[in-house]
């Protein structure tokens, strides 16, 4: 199994990791950590196919790209959680269920 | 079997295991610092890959930032009473098979192609700087106002307004 490969395939685990964990935890912030471990996989996917061509920047760019929409994500995410929090006293996907307060 | 790919083949189990042990572990700051050993492992990896900046920004910006963010998430949206902040988990069996089921998907495409090996030197930083620069100049600006808007936006959201 050469680099490449191996670099693959961690990035194959991460993004399976990151899903399972969308799906099993009931905590808003564990969904977030999450999100950032399924962004990760696609930038190791990316670095990995970039080194084949080292001169040919563009894998490198994307994956700049993609962390900085992952910084923009977490920073607005962990603030409208801190916000929901504020409003239902409890940071759990599943019982936040109205969008505007009850009259 | 030289020291360099020991460490390459190292740091790849050491970012697969925190990952696992973020699935596994019920605590939320455990979980936090399993997420913050496991991009500092990617970035360990990048170097390998011949990513030196994306590297480097992948510790200021991850292991500085988000993972920072994240715990002060954490630590005001959890009753801390001495106690660890254990979380509740629901489908756990749904979410595994789904997880698995893209694994080996992932798995079953990534195996079949050849890919090219790293070829001699590798992009510098002089050389990112000026495509940076000249051939990406437009996405720069453009994720540079998405930064502004996204502080402004979290920074008003996460603000208590006064109810009228």
């Amino acid at each position: 199994m050469d680099a490449t490969h191996a670099l693959l395939y961690l990035s194959a685990f991460l993004f399976s990791c990151g899903l399972a964990i969308v799906v099993i935890k009931r905590n808003a912030i564990f969904v977030l950590m999450g999100i950032e471990l399924i962004l990760n996989a696609a930038n190791i996917n990316l670095v990995a196919y970039n080194a084949a061509k080292p001169q040919a920047l563009d894998g490198q760019f994307m994956a700049l790209f993609i962390i900085l929409v992952a910084v923009c994500e977490a920073a607005v995410g962990v603030a409208i959680v801190i916000k929901v929090y504020h409003f239902y006293q409890t940071a759990v996907p599943d019982e936040v269920d109205q969008l505007k307060e009850n009259f | 079997m030289n020291l360099t790919t020991v460490l390459f083949y190292f740091f790849i189990v050491v970012a697969g295991s925190a990952a696992l042990y973020m699935v596994i572990t019920k605590d939320l700051l455990h979980a936090a610092l399993g997420l913050l050993l496991c991009l500092l492992s990617v970035a360990a990896l990048f170097i390998f890959m011949g990513a030196e900046f994306l590297a480097i920004t992948q510790i200021l910006v991850y292991a500085g930032g988000v993972v920072v963010l994240i715990i002060f998430g954490v630590m005001l949206t959890q009753r801390i009473k001495g106690n660890s902040l254990v979380i509740l988990q629901n489908y756990t069996v749904a979410g595994i098979l789904v997880a698995a089921g893209f694994l080996f998907v992932f798995i079953k495409l990534f195996s079949g192609k050849a890919i090219a090996e790293r070829t001699a030197e590798t992009a510098t930083v002089q050389q990112i700087g000026v495509t940076l620069l000249t051939e990406y100049a437009l996405p720069i600006e453009i994720s540079g106002i998405l930064l502004l808007v996204c502080l402004i936006a979290s920074a008003f959201a996460a603000t208590a307004h006064q109810r009228k």
